[in-house]
C-alpha cells in the first residue's frame, strides 16, 4: 500500500495506463492513509469516499474497456474548501457555511473530473482564505506532516498537509497573496499560481476577486504541469477568464536552464529573511548558474507600492464581499477573520481607485524587468514553518507574529497577474524552504522548467 | 479616521458590536492601511499613471 502513495502522481498515472495498478487500489490506499493520518494532520473537512470509490469503479471499468481520459486518469486528489462541490457540503473553513451544500460544480471540479481524476474530498483551510496560518477556529489547525507541531502555512493549509503527507497525489488551492506558494514551501511542495486569468474561478468562493487564482499542489514540477494543463483554458462563465492558448505543459521540462537569463531582484525580498532560509535559496540560484542560466541582479521599482496596492485591494474587495454576510452573522466568522474583513469596510472609494492606478504602475515596471529577464528568483517563504502555539517570530532582530512573515514575499505577483510557483529547495532547521519563481504573464513553461532544473539537482 | 466615527459605522455594518479587543485591532488595522494609501499617494500618480477621462470615441 505504501508503494502506491510514495509514487508521484506521474509515476502513478504510468502505473494506471499499464494497468499494474487500477483506480480502485489507488483511491483505496488513498483512503486507508487518510484514515491512519488524517486524525493528526487534520487536512481534510469532508471525505467522500463513497463517491471517490464509485468514481474509481467507473474509471476502472473505461479501462477495461480500452477508454483512457488522459493523464489524470484515476488519480485522486482532493479540494480546497472553497470551491463548489455539488451534493458535498464547502464550508470554506468558515462556521456560517458548515452545512452549505451546493447544486453545482466549480469549473475546474468538472474539468478534472472530465480529465480522469478523482476527488477525495474538501481540505482545511484558514477561515475564508483570510490568512495565512490555516489555524481554523472551527476545525482546528492543520499540522505540517514534517513536524505536526508545525504550521502548514495557508490559507491552502490543508492542501498542503494532505499532499505533503500522501493523503491524495494532488490537491488544488488558491492564492489572493501567497496562499498557495506559502503552504507548499512550508511543506516541501511545488505550488503554482498561474497567470491571472488563466484557471477558471467560477464557483470558487471569492476572497478578493482582482487577486484570486486558483492552482495545483503537488510533490514534483511534473505532477503540477500535468495538473495545470487539465484546469487551464478559456471558461465563459468567469468574466477574467482569458481566450489564450493553453500549451502541453509537461513537455519541454527537461530543457534545462542554459540561456535563460534569471533575475535575482537586489530590494524587499531578502530582508528579513531566515539565515538558512536563505542560504537554501542563495544555494539553488548558484546551482542553477552552474547548470548554464546567466545570474543577473536586477532591481524591482515600486516595490512599497506595490505591498500598499495589495493590502487595500486584498481588504478592500475582502469586505465588500462579506459585507452582507457581516450585516446579518457578523457574530458566526472567528475573531481574527472578522477583524480583517471589517477593516475592509473602511477602505474610501478614493484610495481603492488609487490603488489600483498604483498597480499599473506597478505591473508596467514587473513587464520591463521581463524585459531583461526571462524569470525572478527569490525566497518563496522567509521563515520555515513556525509551531503553532508560536506567537512571536525573531528573523534579522525583527520581532513580529508568523503572519507577517509568511507571505510577504508573494503580493507581488498577485497584484501584477504574473506567474509564479514555490518549488522546494533544501531544509531550514530540518525544515522545508521554498525557492519563488516568477515568470512573464502567460509564460507558466519557462517558471516550470526553471523549477524543474532545481529539482532534478 | 476617529475611533468614534469608527463605532458608528460599525454598529450600522454588523449584526452584533464587537469586543473592546477587536474594536481596538480594527481601529489599529483601519489607521494602518490609511498609512499604505498615504504612502501610494506620495507616488505622484498623476505623472506616472494620468487618470484619463472616458473617451467614448474610437482612437484614432
Amino acid at each position: 500500500m505504501s508503494a502506491i502513495l510514495d509514487l508521484s502522481l506521474q509515476a502513478l498515472s504510468e502505473e494506471i495506463r499499464a494497468k499494474r495498478i487500477s483506480p480502485i487500489e489507488a483511491v483505496e490506499a488513498c483512503l486507508s492513509r487518510i484514515e491512519a493520518r488524517d486524525p493528526e494532520l487534520n487536512s481534510f473537512l469532508t471525505v467522500t469516499a463513497d463517491a471517490a470509490l464509485a468514481e474509481a469503479k467507473e474509471r476502472t471499468e473505461e479501462l477495461a474497456a480500452g477508454r483512457l481520459r488522459g493523464p489524470l486518469h484515476g488519480v485522486p486528489i482532493a479540494l480546497k474548501d472553497l470551491i463548489l462541490t455539488r451534493g458535498v457540503r464547502t464550508t470554506s473553513g468558515s462556521a456560517i457555511l458548515r452545512d452549505w451544500v451546493p447544486d453545482r460544480d466549480a469549473a475546474v471540479v468538472r474539468r478534472l473530473r472530465a480529465a480522469g481524476a478523482i476527488s477525495l474530498g474538501k481540505l482545511n483551510m484558514h477561515e475564508f482564505a483570510f490568512g495565512a496560518t490555516s489555524i481554523n477556529p472551527h476545525y482546528g489547525a492543520t499540522r505540517n506532516p514534517h513536524d505536526t507541531t508545525r504550521m502548514t502555512g495557508g490559507s491552502s493549509g490543508g492542501s498542503g498537509a494532505a499532499v505533503a503527507g500522501k493523503l491524495c497525489y494532488a490537491a488544488l488551492g488558491s492564492d489572493t497573496g501567497g496562499s498557495i506558494r506559502c503552504p507548499a514551501a512550508l511543506c516541501g511542495l511545488v505550488g503554482l499560481k498561474p497567470t491571472y486569468g488563466r484557471v477558471s474561478r467560477a464557483g470558487v468562493l471569492p476572497l478578493a476577486w482582482s487577486l484570486d487564482h486558483v492552482g495545483p499542489m503537488t510533490r514534483t514540477v511534473t505532477d503540477a504541469a500535468l495538473m495545470l494543463e487539465a484546469m487551464a483554458g478559456h471558461d465563459p462563465e468567469d468574466g477574467t477568464s482569458a481566450k489564450q492558448p493553453v500549451p502541453v505543459f509537461s513537455r519541454g521540462l527537461d530543457q534545462g536552464v542554459r540561456g535563460l537569463r534569471l533575475g535575482v531582484p537586489r530590494e524587499f525580498f531578502w530582508h528579513p529573511v531566515h539565515r538558512e532560509v536563505r542560504n537554501q535559496v542563495l544555494a539553488a540560484i548558484e546551482a542553477l548558474g552552474n547548470a548554464g542560466a546567466e545570474i543577473r541582479e536586477v532591481s524591482l521599482q515600486h516595490l512599497d507600492a506595490a505591498r500598499a496596492a495589495q493590502a487595500i485591494t486584498i481588504f478592500s474587495e475582502a469586505g465588500t464581499a462579506h459585507r452582507r454576510l457581516l450585516e446579518t452573522r457578523s457574530a458566526e466568522y472567528g475573531p481574527s477573520v472578522r477583524c480583517r474583513f471589517v477593516q475592509g469596510l473602511f477602505v474610501t472609494a478614493a484610495d481603492y481607485l488609487d490603488a489600483q492606478r498604483a498597480r499599473r504602475v506597478v505591473r508596467a515596471a514587473l513587464l520591463e524587468t521581463f524585459r531583461e529577464v526571462d524569470a525572478l528568483l527569490t525566497p518563496a517563504c522567509p521563515i520555515p514553518a513556525p509551531r503553532i502555539d508560536q506567537q512571536r517570530v525573531n528573523v534579522d532582530g525583527l520581532v513580529a507574529p508568523p503572519q507577517y512573515f509568511l507571505v510577504r514575499n508573494n503580493g507581488l505577483f498577485n497584484i501584477t497577474g504574473a506567474p509564479a510557483l514555490s518549488v522546494p529547495c533544501g531544509l531550514a532547521a530540518g525544515l522545508p524552504v521554498g525557492l519563488q519563481i516568477a515568470g512573464r504573464p502567460w509564460d507558466e513553461a519557462t517558471i516550470l522548467r526553471v523549477a524543474r532544473a532545481v529539482e532534478m539537482r | 479616521m476617529q475611533q468614534e466615527e469608527i463605532e458608528r459605522r460599525l454598529q450600522q455594518e454588523l449584526a452584533a458590536p464587537l469586543p473592546p479587543d477587536e474594536l481596538a485591532e480594527v481601529v489599529d488595522g483601519v489607521r494602518y492601511l490609511e498609512e499604505l494609501a498615504r504612502q501610494i499617494r506620495g507616488l505622484d500618480l498623476d505623472s506616472l499613471e494620468p487618470a484619463l477621462p472616458l473617451s467614448l470615441e474610437e482612437p484614432q
